[in-house]
């Protein structure tokens, strides 16, 4: 049974690290897109005096498809940034129940950001809010925004497994 | 309980939660949270939570942020740093210390192109080291100046602490970007003339290197054209006007991979691996940035930020006096923290006060960012010793303490930028 759980344990882990990876290379590409676009529209405008129109719009609307697909892909690497100084000294399964806590926390934390930009999505979708040149619809990006936030919570529950386990068996 | 009451307990639970080892990026968030939901309501606190992670980051100079990332990861993984050494190497090499001088020129150079630290102490430290030790340098002198050089990139521009800082207290990009050029510059040569008055007073710490004709120098100095051409490209056009500071950040990027492609040392897969990068390094900023403006709108519900301004303004002592507090505080801060995380999680409390004070905020950014840097190097984290001892195997007692004379000069530069703001504000000022 404890092999089986084990075994179901590590398959989930595997298996959000593999969507948190494939999810982080559409910001990969929108980060290339980004960097053409803006360099496109610098030359066009200093050339042709002809910038692309809404190039404004569309780069702020980039980022959002840049970084947030990539917030999922950092929290499986733990590369988010955190102060060690205190807890590095305790026992590794002291560390285990710190580690536990501030992820149960920062998992709700992530839901919470993921369930109000569904909230904002619809209320998005209900008054079809858009941008002012190129009228692009900005709840699409809500949702992407909440997909990444529950990616997180995926993440983070196979994290706070691994804490619990590191406080139980130390 | 008065909200300024909350806002003060806000903090203390926000510092716990740090050091319990929660991410920084959602110990903010989740203080800024219950904060907003204790003072206004569960609905309001929620609706700061479904739009501060799009209004904040779909926002125009936000965009500079992955681009200059990707720039500066470009330029590293292109090698350009040995380059700069290389040409550094054969013009100073012969002096007493020259090594040691070529490494910080090197880091002062490649800082302009990166504006990141740890790889500046990473390549250093494999580059400039061995011929140091090869020179029987001090390892003191060789460590401390690698880990000393590399804390110059926040200062020079691009700078990504400057473009945090502008995001958060809404200045200007490019003003903050040209503020830092004449601060950085004198860093460079207060390590400098530090690293003559070690050798002069102690020679063995920095013997003498090879010798070069002058030709040799002259045709060394075609190596740094990819940093000079990427460097004018940058700061030329923003000085220029030809495009914005936020726009620079794709010109840079763009124009660092033609010349890695030129260089022949960027690939198809190079160019993957530099995205990939440069997209997890920014998506780890932005949490912090959704997290601190989250705590941000916390803070300016509960007022503490205005009541420190106001208590501020009504005392009797000197503003100069408070700002060496402040300056305090921001180098015990580096000292356990990330350059970003510090500005991020200080701004929203401490920056009402400074404008209370009726300090230029270009110049405190400069300040601010400077002071952030020695915590780069002192004890007891001081994160480029840590990754020197990791590249090397010198031990982290003899990095720290060679690190003390190079902390000292720091301490004396910002001395000298606190007493001479135009230091800072000549170049914005002429400019805009």
């Amino acid at each position: 049974m404890s092999i089986q759980l084990n075994k179901a344990i590590s398959a989930y882990a595997k298996t959000v690290e593999w969507i948190s990876q494939k999810f982080s290379v559409i910001g990969i590409i929108m980060l290339a897109g980004l960097t053409l676009l803006t360099v496109s529209d610098v030359a066009l405008r200093f050339f042709f005096k002809a910038p692309i129109i809404g190039s404004l719009e569309v780069t702020e609307l980039l980022m959002i498809v840049i970084v947030y697909p990539g917030v999922a892909w950092v929290a499986v690497k733990g590369a988010n940034i955190k102060v060690d100084l205190v807890v590095n000294r305790f026992s590794t399964r002291t560390q285990g129940i710190f580690d536990s806590i501030t992820c149960f926390l920062s998992l709700i934390v992530a839901a919470l950001i993921g369930g109000y930009n569904i909230y904002e999505a619809f209320y998005m979708w209900d008054r079809l809010i858009a941008t002012d040149v190129l009228e692009i619809i900005h709840y699409p990006f809500f949702f992407l925004i909440a997909f990444a936030f529950f990616l997180v919570c995926l993440v983070l529950i196979s994290k706070l497994i691994e804490s619990v386990k590191k406080a139980v068996k130390g | 309980m008065s909200s300024e009451f909350v806002g003060l307990i806000g903090i203390i639970f926000l510092i716990i939660l740090l050091f319990c080892r929660m991410w920084i990026g959602f110990a903010m968030a989740l203080v800024g949270f219950l904060g907003l939901f204790y003072l206004n309501g569960f609905d309001k606190a929620g609706i700061v939570l479904g739009t501060i992670p799009f209004s904040r980051i779909s926002f125009y100079p936000m965009s500079a942020l992955p681009l200059f990332v990707l720039m500066g990861i470009v330029v590293g993984d292109a090698g350009l740093s040995s380059d700069l050494y290389d040409t550094a190497y054969k013009w100073f090499g012969r002096m007493r210390g020259g090594l040691a001088v070529a490494t910080v020129f090197a880091s002062g150079a490649f800082a302009a192109i990166t504006g990141s630290s740890a790889a500046s102490v990473v390549t250093m430290g494999k580059v400039a080291l061995p011929e140091m030790q090869r020179y029987k340098y001090s390892p003191k002198l060789a460590t401390g100046v690698i880990a000393a050089g590399g804390t110059i990139g926040i200062l020079i521009p691009p700078s990504l602490g400057f473009i945090l800082y502008a995001i958060l207290t809404e200045e200007s990009i490019g003003r903050l970007f040209m503020a830092g050029i004449i601060p950085g510059i004198l860093e460079v040569i207060f390590y400098a003339i530090t690293i003559y008055l070690l050798c002069l007073f102690n020679p063995s710490m920095g013997p003498k290197g090879e010798h070069f004709k002058f030709k040799e120098k002259i045709v060394s100095l075609k190596l740094t054209w990819p940093v000079l051409a990427l460097f004018v490209l940058v700061i030329g056009g923003i000085y220029g006007g030809i495009f914005t500071p936020t726009e620079a950040g794709a010109i840079g990027a763009f124009g660092a991979m033609i010349v890695a492609v030129a260089m022949r040392r960027l690939n198809g897969r190079g160019l993957v691996s530099s995205l990939t990068q440069a997209l997890q390094t920014s998506a780890m900023i932005i949490i912090l940035v959704v997290g601190a403006f989250i705590f941000a709108n916390f803070m300016a519900v509960s007022k503490l930020p205005f009541l420190f301004g106001e208590l501020i303004t009504t005392l009797t002592v000197s503003k100069y006096i408070i700002l060496a507090g402040i300056i305090v505080i921001y180098i015990i801060l580096g000292m356990f923290l990330d350059i970003f995380s510090s500005i991020l999680l200080t701004i929203p409390i401490i920056f009402p006060s400074v404008l209370a004070m009726g300090f230029d905020p270009i110049w405190f950014g400069v300040i601010m960012v400077r002071v952030m840097e020695i915590g780069l190097i002192t004890p007891p984290i001081g994160m480029n010793v840590f990754i020197l001892a990791g590249v090397t195997d010198i031990p982290l007692g003899t990095i720290f303490r060679g690190i003390i004379p190079f902390v000292i000069a720091d301490i004396a530069h910002v001395a000298l930028l606190v007493a001479i703001p135009s230091l800072s504000l000549f170049l914005p000022n002429a400019m805009f």
